[in-house]
């Protein structure tokens, strides 16, 4: 792959405070026109990693390259270039959705007719219109997200850094916010996104994991599906699912059935062990000699969410 | 300078939402000067004075007239019968001070007696029971020195030549302290806006929309110009109902340049707003900056800027804690032009320590400001 394919490149990003290792060494490389996907639990070290890369924060050791330029070393020449949705909502609460605007497209220099009309693609673009004279401290959850993504983009980024843009927002703003993202990349933005929600890493080109400042898997969402899950997934839908859950790990924790892992999932049980075709019987067996139906048993395809739970095994 | 206007027209548009902010920094300056300058104020006047007068002659009526030409005092005639009654006046705090004059006052004057008059002084209030005393001690030897006088001549004899004493105070004739005090008010005043600088620079970071504008390609010197522009503007509307109010209400003079003080002002102002801002990048919360600067601008300048406390009896540490105070300079600049009427080449020493100081705090911010978290 040719250099000028990536637009970010990461290697042996570190950053400590005091003590406290909160990167620990991640190389990655991020793909132009893509979508990455950062994931990883609360406090693995996402946002640390993503203010590095935006120069806001001195990485301890290692380097960032983002659209060619070094940004531990020149972290002014890439931000008219950059766009950042910061993880807690950073706009002025006091001023209007247009003074925002205004105020951010005046920051990367834009005036006049041109900023009029970035104003206009903006909103336009995030289904803002009509809201320009709101107060931005009385727009909902998912309104000001989309005003800070338009912030992000009035000046028409080549990299675009979103910080959990959907937390905290309800499913619906999330799924039109990513049918925004699908847009932006169509036109060929870049796009880098931390998340903890699993159903938006499927949406993602290539993914990679952290859990507390390492790097654990890289690739695209199959290939870490591979990766990491060696074992496969057996759904269950037995007539009581919480004695299922505690008799299955009961049996597990005795040596009696090789799981690696008991998840409960609703209604139904996510059972994972590899060869689990070895294992079916037995389990159906286990659970039947305390009384419960095992009912349906399906093998199925892991789900990220099971990958998520693997992997911070 | 187009990015300078951008963050300083994002900065007054945030101000305008937050009302009751403008308003401090606008009325409050307003109201803090009237308060300050009244309390701080020396000039006594009509302080209640009762006299007992047992004489009722000719001499006694020579003393009280005396007595009633000072504005200090504000006379009243009491005819008590005993000197417990007029003890029981000064008890109740109906009067400060109380004058007997006994009943052989006019016959030991006019046989060259030694004549005794009681005084009694509420010494509860020391400031006040000082001035009483030097005031009616003056006004004694004076009427002493005449009736020496008078008698010399009507004996023949020629009067000793006298010492001759004629004051005469420049600037500030009748010495009303709140005319002195008001200008040098002026300069703790016009720290208001300094605390409003570190505060903004403050609640950006706490309202994290620091993380999101310096993420921007905007420098470090129009983010930190363009925030504190506003509030030196808010200053120079303070300058100009500080010199109203002067004027107006304290009948303070203004025989200079009054757009010398204004420049001056500008500079004083831009002085301590960087120092504020300079505070803010060194403090990372919001209270902590404002309490620091209030302090250092709004606190100490009353004790070391020369305003109240002449500073040349300070010790040597404080009086260079003093000169590195602008508000030091400011007063000064502020007494030359409202009542010496002097202009730029007399101030020029105190104008050129606020220039530097400015330009000094404003490198000093600009050098600790990093487009940096953490």
């Amino acid at each position: 792959m040719k250099s000028n394919d990536l637009a970010v490149i990461a290697r042996g990003l570190t950053k400590r405070f005091g003590d406290f290792t909160a990167v620990d060494r991640i190389d990655f490389d991020v793909r132009r026109g893509e979508i990455f996907g950062f994931l990883g639990p609360n406090g693995a070290g996402k946002t640390t990693t993503i203010r590095m890369m935006l120069g806001l924060l001195q990485p301890t050791e290692g380097t960032v390259e983002a659209l060619g330029v070094s940004v531990t070393e020149n972290p002014e020449r890439l931000r008219p270039r950059i766009g950042y949705m910061a993880q807690k909502f950073s706009l002025y609460n006091d001023l209007t959705v247009l003074q925002n605007l205004r105020f951010y497209g005046q920051a990367y220099g834009l005036r006049n007719a041109l900023l009029k009309e970035r104003i206009q693609e903006a909103l336009h673009m995030t289904d803002l219109e009509g809201r320009e004279q709101v107060h931005t401290k009385d727009l909902s959850g998912g309104w000001r997200q989309r005003l800070a993504l338009s912030a992000a983009i009035i000046h028409r980024p080549e990299l675009l850094f979103l910080d959990e843009p959907t937390a905290g927002v309800d499913p619906i703003s999330r799924r039109a916010f990513w049918d925004m993202l699908y847009k932006l990349i169509a036109g060929g933005i870049t796009v880098f996104v931390t998340t903890h929600y699993m159903d938006e890493a499927e949406h993602c080109h290539q993914l990679a994991f952290i859990q507390r400042g390492k790097l654990i898997s890289t690739g695209s969402p199959a290939e870490i599906k591979q990766d990491v899950m060696h074992s496969q997934v057996l759904e269950i839908a037995p007539d009581d699912t919480p004695k299922a859950v505690k008799t299955l790990r009961a049996a597990c924790e005795a040596g009696n059935l090789p799981l690696e892992e008991v998840a409960m999932y609703g209604p139904l049980v996510h059972v994972t062990a590899p060869q689990m075709k070895q294992h079916q019987d037995a389990i159906a067996a286990t659970l039947r000699r305390v009384g419960v139906e095992p009912g349906e048993m399906t093998i199925i395809e892991p789900s990220l969410e099971d990958v998520f739970i693997a992997c911070m095994q | 300078m187009n990015a300078i206007l951008a963050v300083a027209r994002n900065e007054i548009t945030q101000l305008r939402r937050d009302k009751w902010y403008l308003f401090l920094m606008v009325v409050g300056a307003v109201i803090v000067l009237l308060t300050l300058a009244h309390t701080f104020s020396t000039d006594v006047e009509g302080v209640k004075t009762l006299i007992v007068d047992f004489d009722k002659g000719r001499r006694a009526r020579q003393f009280i007239q005396s007595l009633t030409n000072d504005q200090f005092f504000t006379v009243q005639f009491v005819a008590e019968r005993n000197r417990k009654e007029a003890e029981q006046r000064l008890r109740e705090g109906l009067a400060k001070v109380v004058i007997i004059i006994p009943p052989d006052f006019s016959r030991c004057v006019n046989r060259c007696k030694p004549a005794r008059v009681q005084v009694l002084i509420d010494g509860s209030a020391p400031g006040v029971a000082e001035l009483a005393r030097n005031h009616i001690s003056a006004i004694a030897g004076n009427l002493s020195q005449q009736l020496i006088v008078a008698d010399l001549e009507r004996r023949g004899l020629s009067p000793p030549a006298l010492l001759e004493f004629r004051p005469r105070v420049y600037y500030n004739a009748d010495l009303k302290t709140i005319v002195s005090v008001t200008p040098g008010l002026m300069a703790v005043v016009l720290t208001v806006p300094a605390v409003g600088a570190a505060s903004a620079f403050a609640r950006e970071r706490e309202r994290g929309n620091f993380e999101l504008v310096i993420s921007t390609p905007l420098g470090r010197w129009p983010l930190l110009l363009g925030r504190t522009a506003p509030y030196v503007l808010i200053g120079l509307l303070d300058i100009g109902i500080f010199v109203a109010i002067g004027r107006f209400a304290f009948n303070v003079p203004l025989r200079g340049d009054l757009e010398l003080f204004i420049l001056l002002g500008l500079v004083y102002i831009f002085a301590a707003s960087s120092s504020g801002v300079l505070i803010a990048q060194l403090l990372p919360t919001q209270h902590t900056a404002v309490i620091i600067t209030y302090l250092l601008f709004g606190i100490a300048p009353i004790y070391l800027s020369d305003i109240f406390f002449p500073v040349s009896s300070m010790p040597l540490w404080l009086q260079w804690l003093s000169a590195i105070q602008p508000a030091t300079h400011f007063t000064v600049i502020a007494r030359g032009i409202f009542l010496k009427g002097v202009g730029w080449q007399a101030l020029w020493p105190n104008g050129l320590a606020l220039l530097v100081q400015s330009m000094m705090m404003s490198t000093l911010a600009y050098a600790r400001f990093r487009k940096k978290l953490g």
